[in-house]
């Protein structure tokens, strides 16, 4: 319990607390005093909105039309689990191009000379027009089928270039969101504030596990090693236990196939109010309250 | 509405991630380009936060706050974490305004002009703080600093950015108070 002159000085400090400018050590100690105090949780609930609203004080930054709508649609097919991205960027078709193919000439029709079999009076022509306008249809159809056999071809290639693009997109999306991952954790593992707890199993000594807690931004980060996998219709669970035995569950959890999981959750709590930190066996969903044997557990070091 | 949306979205409606993402698309990437400075940069903030707030629906609840400040608070968090790692990678550049200046103006009009309301509202009353505890409010906000990395920054003392970042919050919540009951 805070003494009224303890919860003066806290009141004084909340805006530090709200805006997230304060050193951890007074964090911890003004998020103490301000649990005992109804009043001091109502005045940091209003301070916090109003940090909340200056994000809206910014010049006015809509996003391209076009990355606005292919990031839109990479959500929802990321959110359908569909598993396949969507373009990121409206690709312009190729333009396809169907080159006009010379159609063979009828031979010495080009050439403009005189020929024996082509004689140039209109009786000879008589008999033989069916059968150069019969050539010029084949040789028409030929060039038909020579063009439809190129425009495949190209439409082939803009098809394989559209499913390169795509899997290029896909990769880059896939890269970048991993790196955004990967800045996160490096962060939630690696800032000032951040304290780390390590976690052991009684029964398998290769098991444990390791938790980073950034009290700036009370961000929870779990790594595990050597735990196997759940077994059918069981879930792993973690909880934060505080040092008046309130058990409070930071979710649910399976690991990979070696053995690893990265778990990350949000909660307030002071470090000093830290009890233990265990991760049990429960049945897939979750428990209100932990039911199964802790596998792992952890204790700050006092 | 936007409460709904989010309740709708935890139960496994992707049209409603959609709906949120029309509605605050725009002023999440504003918010996350004032911090980073660099649209490309923003933009993937701007994704990861809407798949943040999808994977983590669920958990939202109207005590924390509208949806429109979880997603800010979000879109806050994940780009400091972002400047601070560009930071790691790069020499610090200077704020460039000029990033401002050349933003395509097109979107869905109606979450526009809300975001513009909004804007206005906040800007608004930061106008009516003084210059002093403006600079180091946002310098808070904007940039992540710690009270001593604002000192440094300002060559002021530790107890000056206290005080004024103190008076400067408290103000402009009175004062948003106010223009929220049209007493301003």
């Amino acid at each position: 319990m805070s003494t009224p002159h303890e919860q003066d000085e806290a009141f004084v400090m909340l805006p530090d607390l709200a805006l997230g400018t304060l050193p951890v050590a007074d964090a911890e100690r003004v998020i103490a005093i301000v649990k005992s105090s109804p009043r001091l949780q109502a005045e940091l609930a209003s301070l916090r909105g109003t940090v909340a609203a200056l994000g809206s004080a910014t010049p006015a930054a809509p996003i391209d039309v076009d990355r606005k709508r292919a990031m839109r649609e990479r959500l929802l097919a990321r959110a359908s689990g569909s598993g396949v991205d969507a373009p990121v960027t409206p690709t312009v078709s190729p333009v396809l191009r169907l080159e006009p193919v010379a159609a063979p000439t009828a031979p010495n029709a080009a050439s403009g000379s005189p020929s024996r079999s082509v004689p140039q009076t209109a009786p000879a022509t008589r008999g033989t027009a069916p059968r150069i306008l019969q050539f010029l249809a084949l040789a028409a159809s030929g060039a038909f089928v020579v063009s439809l056999w190129q425009a495949n071809g190209i439409r082939q290639e803009r098809d394989d270039a559209r499913s390169a693009l795509k899997a290029a997109t896909v990769t880059a999306s896939q890269l970048s969101d991993k790196l955004a991952v990967s800045d996160s954790l490096v962060m939630a593992m690696s800032g000032p504030g951040v304290k780390v707890y390590e976690m052991a199993s009684s029964a398998v000594r290769q098991r444990g596990a390791k938790m980073f807690f950034d009290q700036l931004t009370n961000r929870w980060t779990l790594i595990t090693h050597n735990l196997d996998a759940a077994p059918t219709g069981r879930t792993y669970q973690l909880w934060l236990v505080t040092r008046s035995s309130q058990k409070i569950s930071a979710g649910t959890f399976n690991t990979d196939a070696g053995g690893r999981a990265v778990v990350q959750a949000t909660y307030a709590l002071a470090a000093a109010d830290l009890g233990a930190i265990a991760i049990t066996e429960e049945p897939v969903g979750g428990s209100p309250q932990p039911t199964g044997d802790i596998l792992i557990v952890g204790t700050p070091a006092r | 509405m936007d409460g709904s949306i989010v309740r709708r979205m935890a139960g496994g409606d992707e049209s409603a991630l959609g709906a949120l993402y029309d509605r605050w698309a725009d002023a999440v990437n504003a918010l996350a380009l004032r911090i980073v400075r660099d649209p490309g940069e923003a933009e993937e903030v701007v994704e990861s936060v809407f798949w943040q707030a999808w994977q983590q629906a669920s958990r939202w609840s109207a005590e924390r706050g509208s949806p429109g400040s979880w997603l800010l608070a979000m879109a806050r968090s994940r780009s400091l974490d972002r400047l601070r790692s560009l930071r790691r990678r790069r020499d610090e550049q200077p704020a460039d305004a000029s990033v401002f200046d050349a933003v395509p103006a097109v979107g869905d009009p109606c979450a526009e002009l809300e975001a513009a309301e909004r804007a206005t509202r906040v800007t608004a009353a930061l106008g009516t703080l003084p210059t002093e505890q403006r600079e180091v409010l946002e310098l808070a906000y904007f940039e992540g600093l710690s009270q001593t990395e604002i000192a440094e920054r300002l060559s002021l003392p530790l107890g000056t950015v206290k005080t004024r970042a103190r008076l400067a919050l408290r103000k402009l919540r009175d004062r948003l108070d106010a223009l929220r009951e049209g007493k301003a």
